[in-house]
Parts: structure tokens; sequence; C-alpha cells
């Protein structure tokens, strides 16, 4: 852990060294304090017994329990290869001169940005059909009901990258003569979408915990999962959530890890651009 | 008109809803708001434990989603001979959750103060509390008025979350009438309607009260 904010206090002397050991000591014991009385409280009520452990003993829960993150990254995977390519369009719409394109993009964007994902996600799947020829899928509801929301996350993000541009970047193109597409495509949509990577990386993280919403409808991913198995296995109940929520942690984590390592390689690659200029050089980006 | 009927028909249930609604955003956020605030100085303090505390905790309420960190509660407080009723669970899990992102918009709004204020107060001879008071959190607290404005709206419609196990607000009211009535789309519009009315003023509110702080400065 690098220690971005040590420029808050002074370097210690003998006397601040000595406060701190012992506060830390302080610190340290009443957080084992706090895991001890934890473990004490479940183990009192009995959840460490082998026989609410011992579903976890046998590789079917698992093979189960994996059907269903597989499930869940599918879900993410379509919603985040539709909704991007989609919100890319939607924020050139916001950006447009057009007023009804415009019109358009600001209500579409707004509207689902204000609504609670959980909510659509409910109506899909009640007005959808659930049976007969035109039947659709728990996946698809899923999926159509997050894309209709991503699109709108999503091309926010791309527009803050594309406003925050130097307006020199357009005029540039324009002067070489390109028309407003080629500035678009060629000049501006790189750059932007190249300084807005954390930015969408951390929207990423939520579509995939996103895809959680699946229970409601139901859709068989990772949580509901956890539901079968409950209903399966009274006895195991905290224990199966338990776990459900660890393999989410750990999907998450590694999403995390990956962000900061593509942050990492962009500091170390980017050369710094003079001020005034585009924080990402061109060639960089493309 | 569906949408007619729908509103004349269930007005009242939907107003509950909105009244439960607002009730589990304003708990919530006050106590995320305190927690955060915690964790933020934890956060950046001199003691190592419990900067890794810290850390550790806003990592962990990141990579959880919500719906099941409220599951993971509703079930694993009474495990635990912990009894709370589904609403207070609720409110317990949202608070937990958001004081994690609380926590991270304070902690980037502490970075955004120039160096330079630190370094006088100090010269002048400040400890650290003092400085925090007086020099890091009056500067900070204006530039992190927007982000916390976002984890507010996005309080309300978490607040959604809390439908789904049972707490009757919003999402719980729509899902019962449209259980009733079988109007799916008018039923979803009042719905909409319903968070845009509690969405909107909160979003007024805050405007106005950035608008009072940067007066201050």
């Amino acid at each position: 852990m690098s220690e971005e904010n040590d420029f808050l206090f002074d370097d210690m002397g003998p006397k601040a060294k000595r406060r701190v050991l012992i506060f830390s000591i302080l610190a340290t014991a009443l957080l084992f304090w706090t895991l001890w009385v934890a473990y004490n409280r479940l183990a009192s009520n009995g959840q460490f017994e082998a026989r609410r452990w011992e579903l976890f003993a046998h590789p079917g829960t698992w093979k189960f329990l994996a059907g269903g993150l597989k499930n869940t990254m599918l879900a993410a995977v379509i919603t985040a290869c539709i909704s991007f390519p989609l919100s890319i369009l939607m924020a050139l719409a916001r950006l447009s001169h057009i007023k009804l394109l415009n019109k358009f993009a600001v209500t579409f964007v707004e509207f689902f940005r204000s609504m609670p994902l959980v909510l659509f996600i409910l109506f899909i799947a009640v007005a959808a059909p659930a049976s007969g020829p035109f039947k659709i899928s728990g996946l698809w509801v899923l999926v159509t009901g997050m894309t209709m929301y991503y699109i709108a996350v999503f091309s926010e993000v791309v527009r803050a990258g594309i406003i925050s541009l130097p307006s020199g970047q357009r005029e540039a193109a324009m002067a070489l003569g390109m028309t407003y597409s080629q500035s678009m495509r060629l000049v501006e949509l790189p750059q932007a979408l190249y300084s807005m990577t954390p930015a969408i990386m951390g929207q990423l993280l939520f579509l995939v915990q996103d895809t959680s919403l699946g229970y409601i409808i139901p859709y068989e991913e990772l949580l509901r999962r956890g539901k079968n198995i409950e209903s399966f296995s009274p006895i195991a109940i905290l224990q199966t959530y338990l776990v459900i929520t660890l393999v989410y942690a750990l999907v998450s984590l590694s999403l995390l890890w990956l962000t900061n390592r593509i942050e990492r390689n962009r500091s170390l690659s980017a050369p710094r651009a003079p001020k005034g200029t585009s924080k990402t050089p061109v060639d960089v980006a493309i | 008109m569906d949408f007619i009927y729908i509103i004349r028909e269930f007005w009242p249930m939907f107003v509950r809803g909105a009244g439960m609604t607002v009730y589990l955003t304003v708990v919530s956020a006050l106590l995320a708001f305190i927690l955060g605030s915690i964790i933020a100085v934890m956060r950046i303090g001199p003691i190592r434990p419990l900067r890794a505390a810290a850390s550790f905790y806003i990592e962990v309420m990141r990579a959880i989603p919500l719906l099941a960190l409220m599951i993971l509660v509703l079930v694993g407080l009474p495990k635990v001979g912990i009894f709370y009723s589904t609403l207070n669970s609720a409110i317990l899990t949202l608070s937990i959750y958001t004081a994690a992102y609380v926590a991270e918009a304070l902690r980037s709004g502490f970075r955004t103060v120039p160096k330079g204020q630190i370094e006088a107060a100090r010269a002048l001879g400040m400890t650290f509390g003092k400085m925090f008071n007086n020099v890091l959190l009056p500067q900070s607290i204006r530039t992190v008025m927007p982000p916390l404005g976002n984890l507010l709206v996005s309080n309300i419609k978490a607040t959604a979350l809390a439908g789904t196990i049972g707490v009757q607000e919003i999402y719980w009211v729509s899902a019962r009438v449209n259980f009733d009535t079988a109007m799916s789309i008018a039923v979803f519009i009042v719905a909409a309607l319903c968070y845009l009315a509690v969405a909107l003023p909160t979003g007024f509110f805050w405007n106005k009260l950035e608008v009072r702080m940067k007066i201050v400065r």
C-alpha cells in the first residue's frame, strides 16, 4: 500500500512514535477482540458445527455454484457487449446539435439513471411473455433491463470524457479538414475512451454485481442458486450466503485488481503532456 | 385508463410506500455519513492497524453486491442471536454499505486540499486533530458535496432492494399492486413517478445546499 496521505503528518519524534505505537496496539487488540466476539457468537449458536458445513464437502454443491457463476458472467458479458457500443451512440446523440436527437438522449439517460434498476427488471419480467411462441427467458429479461440502465450510465461516462477534452482537439481536427465524424472517430473518441478507462472499469464492476438482481426474476445466477441451496438444505442458510458473498467478493476483487493493473501500466507508459493540451497524447491513445 | 385507475384506487399505498422510501433513505444516509466519516478518518490517520482495517472494509464493501449483503444480514443476524426487524436489517445494510462509499468520497476530497495548506497548518504547530478540524475538513467538505449528493440519490435507488426482502416501500408496493391488478405498465409508470417525486426534491435540496456552502467560502 503506497501511503499517499503521508504528507498529512510530520515525521514523528520519539514521543509521538510511542503514542502511535500504544494506540496501534490498542487498536489491534480492539479489532481482534471484535473478531473474537463475532467468532464466539457464531460458535455458541452452533454455526461452526460440521453438519452445517458438510454441504460444501460435496463437489456437486460447488458444481452447482460454478454453474451459477457462469450464468452471472454470461449475463454480465452480454450486457456489457450490447450496452457499451450503444452508449457511445447515446453519448453522441446527447452531444448532437439536432434538437430531437438531443432531447431523446437527455430523456432516456435521465429517466433510466434515476430509476432503481430492480424496478425495471421486475416490470420487464412481469410484462414479458413467460410462455407461448414469444417467450423470453430470464437471462434476456435481466439483460434487457440492465442494458437500458447501463446504456444510460456508460453514455454519461463517455460524454464526460468527450467534453473534458480541450476544445483545441476538435478545432485542430477541423482545421485539418476533417469532417465531424472523422474528428469524432479519429481524434476525440479514442482520447475520451482512453482517459475514461478507470471510470468505465468502475462501472463494469457495478455491472457484474448488478447481475445479482437476477435473483428476483428468477434467473439462475449465483445468488439465486444460493436460494436454491437454502431451500434444499435450510440448516446451512447462513453458510450458503456466506460462501456466495465470498465468491462475489473474489470475482469483484479480481476485477478491481485488473483495474489497478491497467491504471498502473498506463501511468508508467503514458508520457506527460505539456499543460493545456490533452492529458493523453493521440499517439498513445491510438 | 389504467393509469388513472391505479392512482385513484391505490394512492394511499403508494404514498405510504414513498414515505417508507424517504424514511429508509434519510435514516440510512445519516448513519452512513457518520460511519463513513469515522472510517475515512481511520483511513487517513497515523495508526496503521486502523488504516488497514478501514481500507479492508472499503474494499470488501465495494466487492459485494448490495442484494447479497442484504440477504446475508437478514438471514445472518438471527443466527448469531441478534434479532432485528426486516426494516432495521435493511437500514443497517444500507448504512454499512453506503458508509464505504462515503468514506471513499471523503478521502478523495481530502486529497484535493493543496499540500501547502497542510504544511502551513503544521508550521503553525497544529496537531493532527486541530489540522483536520480547522484546515482539512472545512476545505474538503465543499469539494465532496457533489459526490455525496450522487451517493444520496443512489441511496434512494438502493432502498428499492429493501423492497425485495419485504420492507413495504415503493418497489414492494408496486410489486404488490401489480400482483393484484396485473396492469403492469400503468403500475410501473406510477412507481416511476413515485421515485421521481422522491429523487427530484432531494436533488433540488442538495443543489441548494451546495450553493449555500459555496457562498460561505
